[in-house]
């Protein structure tokens, strides 16, 4: 199979992911089309597969192209769009299960993570990325990457405790 | 072609469900636009003539430019430019008569051609040996008219 075949399959299967962790750092999305659209093409331009896990090459292709795009327009600081990471016109029958108060919860403790804990947590849970594909996503150790998950995940449970429990 | 959860049993399972409720938020969904847009560059990269003609384009380039350099090198010798000149001055031939002429408005002249030479010397700096280029300049000399 041709390099850029298989490369539309992976990004078809990943695209929600890959917006998704591009969306948490750029905090803006057209910002976040633009930066998946420069991690394909960066994987593409390459013209042959990469050596080590496609899946991981690509996320990690996406991010630093959504690095790029928020140091060279200095878009860091700037506020999330309405609704943030989150689009409420979408209906999912998970969320119908939980009340309205601990999605909004959960969500609010999601956008008060840091940015190194919410795009571990984004890889994890969204894009559904094993640790070992985050810490060559992210470039660090894997242990940095599980100490950024527990204390997300952490993060998390203490905000929505009380509807858990 | 993702990978499966490592050690989902290491994991609490109060963690695995708010993993679930994260999931299972509303995030936000890339475009139909950039679907297009990635579709349109897969689409462009995957041009089979142009991963072939990459590297044929290269070579080819690469090659015409060493054919330049070895012949710049090899016609080092040839340039004038290694030629330092001496210096010019003419010498004169002599003269030749060429009989009367009719100017344009009817005037008989006399006409006649001084035969100068261009002399000039050069000196070659590799071997030291002076030489010369002799370039005939005739000039047209017209003389007066006739009495007659």
């Amino acid at each position: 199979m041709h390099h850029a075949e298989s490369t539309s399959i992976l990004y078809a299967e990943q695209r929600q992911g890959l917006f998704a962790v591009a969306l948490a750092i750029v905090r803006d999305p057209a910002l976040a089309e633009d930066a998946v659209h420069d991690g394909v093409l960066r994987v593409l331009a390459r013209g042959r597969p990469p050596e080590g896990d496609p899946v991981a090459f690509l996320y990690a292709a996406v991010r630093n192209a959504a690095i790029d795009l928020t140091r060279r327009r200095r878009v860091r600081q700037a506020a999330p769009l309405d609704g943030g990471m989150f689009d409420d016109r979408q209906t999912d029958p998970l969320l119908r299960a939980i009340d309205r108060e601990a999605s909004e919860r959960l969500r609010a403790a999601i956008e008060s993570l840091t940015p190194e804990q919410r795009e571990v947590i984004v890889l994890r849970s969204v894009a559904r990325l094993g640790f070992e594909q985050i810490a060559s996503v992210c470039g660090v150790p894997l242990g940095t990457v599980a100490a950024r998950y527990h204390r997300a995940i952490a993060a998390l449970r203490s905000q929505i405790q009380e509807t858990l429990a | 072609m993702s990978t499966p959860d490592p050690a989902p049993a290491l994991l609490p399972a109060a963690d695995l469900e708010i993993e679930r409720l994260v999931a299972a938020l509303p995030f936000r969904r890339p475009s139909a636009q950039l679907d297009a847009r990635i579709a349109a560059t897969a689409s462009f990269e995957s041009r089979a003539v142009i991963h072939r003609m990459r590297w044929p384009a290269a070579a080819a380039a690469i090659f015409l430019l060493g054919c330049g350099l070895a012949a710049g090198w090899a016609a080092r010798g040839l340039a004038p430019a290694g030629w330092m000149p001496i210096g010019t001055h003419w010498e004169a031939g002599g003269l030749r008569e060429l009989g009367d002429g009719v100017l344009r408005s009817g005037q008989v002249v006399r006409q006649a051609e001084a035969q100068y030479v261009r002399i000039e010397r050069f000196r070659d700096p590799r071997t030291g040996a002076t030489f010369e280029i002799r370039t005939p300049e005739p000039r047209l000399i017209i003389g007066r008219p006739r009495a007659d």
